[in-house]
Order: structure tokens, then C-alpha cells, then sequence
């Protein structure tokens, strides 16, 4: 179903609605605050904004990029205003053991995907590694979306996202802060980047997953 | 200019140029779509927008009346200056000039100078006293790789773009312009590449930029020959490579020059 | 009376540039103009060209700015040399540095400024031409720029001046309006409310003059705002 698009200070209604991401009220009255669509129900209300920076959340997928570190922690840029720590406890497991010169595990410059494991009150950002999933990045490439677009790359349940690596044999970790690992041969990188940036594009078109699969298609 | 870069991003954007590619699908020798507007403001005397990629630098040219220099007594004065705008980049700062901000702003000045775009002895009014001064302000909007092109393509397309102010009494009539431009008397625009592991490219973008091993901007003027050149970045060129890239820039600088109007 | 002054302001109705005593200057707003910020926007107003450029939330530098229970709202307004008719040496001056501050007050009250704790929203705004109200030229770009970037805001904040000439109330000075008139009054709003966030004068009203000068600036806010609206729907208005 096509949603309302809202703006900032946009009246949506008036009531005592419970309220999601997005949305304000001032005297009973409920504003959207950012630009979006519209999730109005009887008794709940919020806006999906369409743009924006990610904003770091507990228990999101990221990819970050090694900047610094020290003895103990690897310090990640996951492209958001708070460098994101990873602690050496977050990255060994018991029964791996645990490695003295974690430098012989991760340097400055390699990439990541990782769960975020806990947001201090003071937002400091704590990566894990331990996560089921998570891993240090070999080759490919990286690429960048706009991070409101992400749950259409990943699609219903998984869907999109599936079925592109599905149909292009490339392995595709997409962060929840935009960040997309690519890895495949070459020819097969380009096509699922053009096909990201394709859904970015169209991200709120009806039919998209078959204007997708179409575009695939296309390409063999 | 930029943090630290992800060695997965930079063996991409290596490994496909290495396969004779681009990231951006481009060849080795081509700009990124260049467009120029000029007469942006009323309140230059001269000015004009190049969007080069994603990149966007703003060029405005103020003629000022002064004093020629004393070793220089026949001859106006040119000045140009450069700012890398916080706003262009999330890694630029505001603040006084930082070395890269003053090297764009002195090798585009050199680009200017040594090929005598500027006429200079037209601009003296009365020997050792009174002459015109250019000032040439390149304002960087939006960084996504290669300024010196865009800035020297900006500055030229400013000073083409110039009307001088009407002067009664040795004094600029503000808000009035005369139909008279700037003695332009060469064309000179820069070709700037950038090495990649083995490759050597035109008009590195954003990617490309915080990637290269090294940077040679060679500015040329409209016969053909050199009048500038800078090498940047901490890698290094052969010399084959150099004889080679002067080569290609020579090629492109005509493509570049028919893009600047009279 | 300085030198130059009109000898009238108002002949038949229209000022010396056409326009009715109540009628704003030509605008045009496009959001999204520049690749690298998180927003930005570029507002063409009479003679004015603003470009804005948003940034945030991200890291704050330096470090001591930080407030541990919201971002820092920084609005930093800069005149290009060329934008003016004397060339404006770079860098930051007195006059630039009090209109940052009050656009940043400015635009305060609308941003959601404590969802972001310790962090920066920065916003560069560049006067790429001046024509005399750069600074509601500049807010009117920063508000755009911020919604553009996605950052939660109670509204967009329009801003325009009114002012007296030749002893009449006018809206949105031009040039020689500004040089040569008796007054100034640059505001800006929060149109849902009707609340004031900006306000400065300079020069010489009577009460009464004010009170007419004050709901001409208001009226002018109000059709800004309607621009900007605009601005944002045609970026993002097809996306429904």
C-alpha cells in the first residue's frame, strides 16, 4: 500500500496515540518531525524517515573500518558521530583462546561486520565479534547507500537480499549504517552494485523485487 | 585529507585498474561530466561555476584599483587565492589556509602567471601608480576529487567571464560595469592524474583521490606547451610515466580549452 | 543623509525596483545540491545566492564544545570574497561571527537537538552574491539544509526583514533600500506556532511603525516558508 509522505511540522492527527520514531506532540497533537512515510494506525503512530544518517542501535549488523587501536581494543569508523569500540573480550571466544598481540588478529585498515553489542549512556559504541555472523572482511569491495534505504535492500523477511546473492553467486553483508560488503568476481560485484543502486533509486516504487529480478535477468 | 582508508576499498579501486577499468566505469582519459556556468553573482566582477563529477568549485574574480609593484612599475597585479570550504568536504575544517588549500591556490596562480593568460602590462593605468589588481577567489562548494582541474577551469572561466568596473577619478563606480574585459591573452587549463598501483588516470574522483599513490597536475596553455606542473602524494612516478602522462595531458588540455568561451 | 540617497523611495505605489510595499523579492529553493553533506540546500532571493551545507550528527571537535545531553547546533556563516563590491578578505570577521551565533539561536528551538547527545550538527553557510539580506537569505537555506539531511525538526524556520524607506513600511530590502533606509528588521519564525526566533533592528521606528513592520516581516516569513515546502517536495514529494 503506497504510504503518506509527511515533512517536518506536518500535523498527523490528534489523540493520545502511542508514538514510534518520527513523530511529536504539542497539546494532543501529533507532528511528524522528519520527512518520511507515514505509519498511522488506530492507536499507534509513527513516520520511517527516507533520509538521514544511521544512528547507532543495539543489536544492528554494521560494517566498520579499522582506524586505530591499542593494546587492548580496535577503534572502527561505522560512519556515525561515535567511533565504535571493539574490545579484545568482544573479539575471542573461550574457546578459541585469547591471542596477547591482537594486532596478529586485526590491523588498522581491515574491515568488519559486527553487532553492536551495547550503547553506553555516555554513547560509546561496543562492537562485538562474537556474534553469529560477524566476521573480519577478506577482498571484495565496499560500497555506500543511504541508510534509510537498507530494509529495502534487505526486503521482507530477507527477501531481496536473498534472492540477489542467490542469483549472482556474490556473498553481500549489508550494514544497517549503508555500508554494503561486496564479494564475487568482478563482473559479478559491478552488477549487484548497479542493482543496489537501483533499488536505493527506487527504493519506494510499487513492484520493485520484480523490476529486480527483470534486471537480473537482463544481465545474463 | 581523508581517514584512514579501508585496505578492502583500495585493492578494489587497484585491482580494476590493474584489469585496464574504472570504478566509475570511465577510461583512463576521461573527465567526469564537465559543465560551466558563468555570471553567477552581480557583485563579481567576473565568476563561474564548474561542476566536474560531483565536485563543485565557484570561481569569482574582484578588480580592485592600486599601486603596481615598485620592481614592476608597468604592470597590474594578480592574486589568487583559494578556500577548501567545511562545507565541501566532512574533513575540511574551518580556519586560516592548511598547506593542501595554499598549494591548489599557488599551483593554479602558476598555471595563470608563467603561460601570460593575464596581460599584465594592460592593466597598468598610470606608470608606478595606478593599475589594476585581480583577485582570483576559487571557492570550493563540494570535494569529490581533483580541484586543480576544476579550480583552474573555474579561475579561467571567471576571467573570461570579467567586465571591467567603470573608474571616475581613479575611484570604482560600485554596481557599474563597462563592456571592456580582461586582456586575455592565453588559455591555460590543467590536467591532473593520479597513480593507482599500475595505472595512471585522468581526473581522479573521490574514491580514486584517497586511494592514489601519487598526483601529477601538468597545466598547459593554448599552443601546447607547458607552463606549470606539480607532482603530489607520497608515491613516486618514473620517469617514463611522467613523459607519458605529460603526453596524455597535452591530448586532453585541448578538450578542456574548447569548453572555455571568449 | 549620506551621499547617494534616493530622492524618493516610493513613486506611485512601486519602490525603485517595482515591487508593491508588501511584496517580497523573487525566490527559488532547491534541496540537495551538494554531494558530500548530509544536506544542503541553495536559495536564490533577489540578488542573494546562499548555499548550505549540513553535517551531523557526527563527532564533535573540538571535544570541550560537546554537551553531554545534547548536540551542539552550529550555524557558520561566511561571505565569499567575490560577494560583495569591496572584495571581503577570507576569513572570519565580527559581523559574521554575531550572525552565526543568531542563526544558530535562530534555528535552536525547531532541531531535536537532545536525540543526539554529544554529538555536532553543523551547518556551513556560504553567500555566494549579496544583495542585502544575506542573513535571512542564509537561514532560509540552513533550515532546508537540516531537513534535508534527515535530522528530526518541529518545523522548518523561514526568515525574512522588513523595514522603513523614505519613511514608508516595507518588506524584504533591496540594496539601495538597505543602504540608504531608516531601518531594519530581520526576523525569523517558527510558522507553526507563530513564535519569533530571530530578531534584530537597527535604526528608527515609532512604536506603530514597528507593530507594521513587524507583521510585514511575519507575512514575508510565512510565503518563504511556502518555498521551502516546495523545495523539500519536489525531492522528496515522489516518493509516496
Amino acid at each position: 500500500m503506497a504510504r503518506k509522505m509527511v515533512f517536518p511540522g506536518e500535523f498527523i492527527v490528534e489523540g493520545d496515540l502511542k508514538m514510534g520514531d518520527g513523530v511529536f506532540r504539542e497539546n494532543k497533537r501529533v507532528y511528524s518531525s522528519v520527512m518520511g512515510l507515514l505509519d498511522l494506525k488506530e492507536n499507534f503512530v509513527k513516520v520511517i524517515p527516507i533520509t538521514g544518517r544511521y544512528f547507532p542501535k543495539a543489536n544492528d549488523f554494521v560494517v566498520g573500518e579499522i582506524e586505530d587501536m591499542d593494546f587492548g581494543s580496535w577503534y572502527t569508523n561505522i560512519g556515525t558521530a561515535y567511533s565504535a569500540t571493539i574490545t579484545a573480550k568482544d573479539y575471542f571466544s573461550e574457546r578459541d583462546g585469547f591471542q596477547e598481540d591482537i594486532s596478529k588478529v586485526m590491523r588498522i585498515g581491515d574491515a568488519v561486520y559486527a553487532m553492536i553489542r551495547e550503547i553506553s549512556p555516555r554513547k560509546r559504541v561496543f562492537l562485538s565479534m562474537r556474534e553469529r555472523g560477524s566476521r573480519k572482511l577478506r577482498g571484495g569491495r565496499i560500497i555506500e547507500v543511504t541508510p534509510a534505504k537498507v530494509p529495502r535492500i534487505i526486503g521482507r523477511q530477507g527477501s531481496m537480499i536473498s534472492m540477489i546473492k542467490h542469483e549472482t553467486g556474490c556473498q553481500v553483508l549489508v550494514g544497517q549504517n549503508g555500508r554494503v560488503w561486496i564479494e564475487g568476481p568482478q563482473e559479478k560485484m559491478d552488477l549487484v552494485a548497479g542493482i543496489i543502486e537501483r533499488i536505493e533509486k527506487d527504493a519506494h516504487t510499487q513492484g520493485l523485487t520484480e523490476n529486480i529480478k527483470n534486471m537480473i535477468m537482463k544481465e545474463r | 585529507m581523508e581517514h584512514v582508508v579501508a585496505e578492502i576499498r583500495r585493492d578494489h579501486i587497484a585491482n580494476i585498474i590493474r584489469d585496464g577499468k574504472r570504478v566509475d566505469g570511465r577510461g583512463f582519459d576521461d573527465y567526469r561530466p564537465i559543465t560551466i556556468e558563468t555570471d553567477i553573482g552581480h557583485k563579481a566582477d567576473g565568476s563561474a561555476l564548474v561542476k566536474m563529477g560531483d565536485t563543485q568549485v565557484m570561481a569569482g574574480i574582484k578588480l580592485l584599483l592600486g599601486q603596481p609593484f615598485s620592481d614592476m612599475p608597468n604592470s597590474g597585479v594578480l592574486t589568487t587565492n583559494a578556500e577548501l570550504r567545511p562545507g565541501a568536504s566532512p574533513t575540511f575544517e574551518a580556519g586560516p589556509p592548511k598547506p593542501p588549500t595554499v598549494e591548489i591556490a599557488r599551483v593554479v596562480d602558476r598555471g595563470i602567471r608563467e603561460s601570460g593568460a593575464i596581460d599584465v602590462d594592460k592593466l597598468c593605468i598610470t606608470e608606478g601608480e595606478l593599475c589594476w589588481i585581480v583577485f582570483v577567489d576559487m571557492h570550493v562548494l563540494d570535494y569529490s576529487g581533483n580541484l586543480f582541474d576544476a579550480g583552474m577551469l573555474s579561475s579561467m572561466a571567471a576571467l573570461l567571464d570579467t567586465r571591467l568596473p567603470k573608474v571616475e577619478d581613479g575611484k570604482i563606480i560600485y554596481g557599474e560595469k563597462t563592456n571592456n574585459k580582461l586582456p586575455i591573452a592565453n588559455k591555460p587549463v590543467e590536467t591532473t592524474f593520479a597513480k593507482i598501483g599500475s595505472g595512471v588516470v585522468l581526473d581522479p574522483n573521490l574514491d580514486e583521490e584517497r586511494v592514489m599513490d601519487a598526483r601529477l597536475t601538468v597545466a598547459t596553455d593554448k599552443s601546447g606547451d607547458m607552463c606549470a606542473m606539480q607532482k603530489g602524494g607520497e608515491g613516486t612516478f618514473t620517469p617514463d610515466e611522467i613523459f607519458e602522462t605529460v603526453e596524455r595531458g597535452a591530448k586532453k588540455a585541448k578538450e578542456l580549452q574548447k569548453l572555455l568561451k571568449d | 543623509m549620506k551621499v547617494g540617497t534616493p530622492e524618493k523611495f516610493i513613486v506611485k505605489g512601486k519602490r525603485l525596483d517595482g515591487r508593491a510595499p508588501d511584496e517580497i523579492r523573487p525566490i527559488k529553493i532547491e534541496a540537495g545540491v551538494l554531494k558530500r553533506a548530509d544536506g544542503s540546500a541553495r536559495v536564490e532571493w533577489g540578488g542573494n545566492i546562499a548555499v548550505a551545507a549540513c553535517y551531523g550528527p557526527r563527532e564533535v571537535h573540538p571535544r570541550h564544545m560537546a554537551k553531554p545531553d545534547k548536540a551542539v547546533l552550529r550555524i557558520n556563516y561566511n561571505m565569499a570574497p567575490f560577494s560583495v563590491s569591496d572584495r571581503k578578505r577570507p576569513g572570519t570577521d565580527r559581523r559574521s561571527m554575531e550572525i552565526s551565533k543568531v542563526t544558530s539561536e535562530a534555528l535552536e528551538p525547531v532541531v531535536f537537538t537532545h536525540l543526539y547527545p554529544n554529538t555536532a550538527i553543523d551547518v556551513f553557510v556560504e553567500i555566494l552574491n549579496a544583495a542585502a539580506g544575506t542573513r535571512c537569505t542564509g537561514i532560509t537555506a540552513a533550515s532546508v539544509a537540516i531537513a534535508d539531511a534527515g535530522i528530526p525538526m518541529k518545523d522548518l524556520v523561514p526568515a525574512c526583514a522588513a523595514g522603513k524607506v523614505g519613511g514608508e513600511i516595507v518588506v524584504d530590502l533591496c540594496d539601495i533600500e538597505d543602504n540608504f533606509g531608516e531601518a531594519d528588521l530581520p526576523m525569523a519564525i517558527i510558522p507553526r506556532t507563530g513564535d519569533i526566533s530571530l530578531l534584530q533592528m537597527d535604526g528608527n521606528f515609532t512604536p506603530s511603525e514597528f507593530k507594521k513592520a513587524f507583521e510585514m516581516a511575519k507575512t514575508g516569513c510565512e510565503q518563504v516558508y511556502k518555498v521551502q515546502m516546495d523545495a523539500l517536495r519536489n525531492k522528496y514529494g515522489k516518493m509516496e
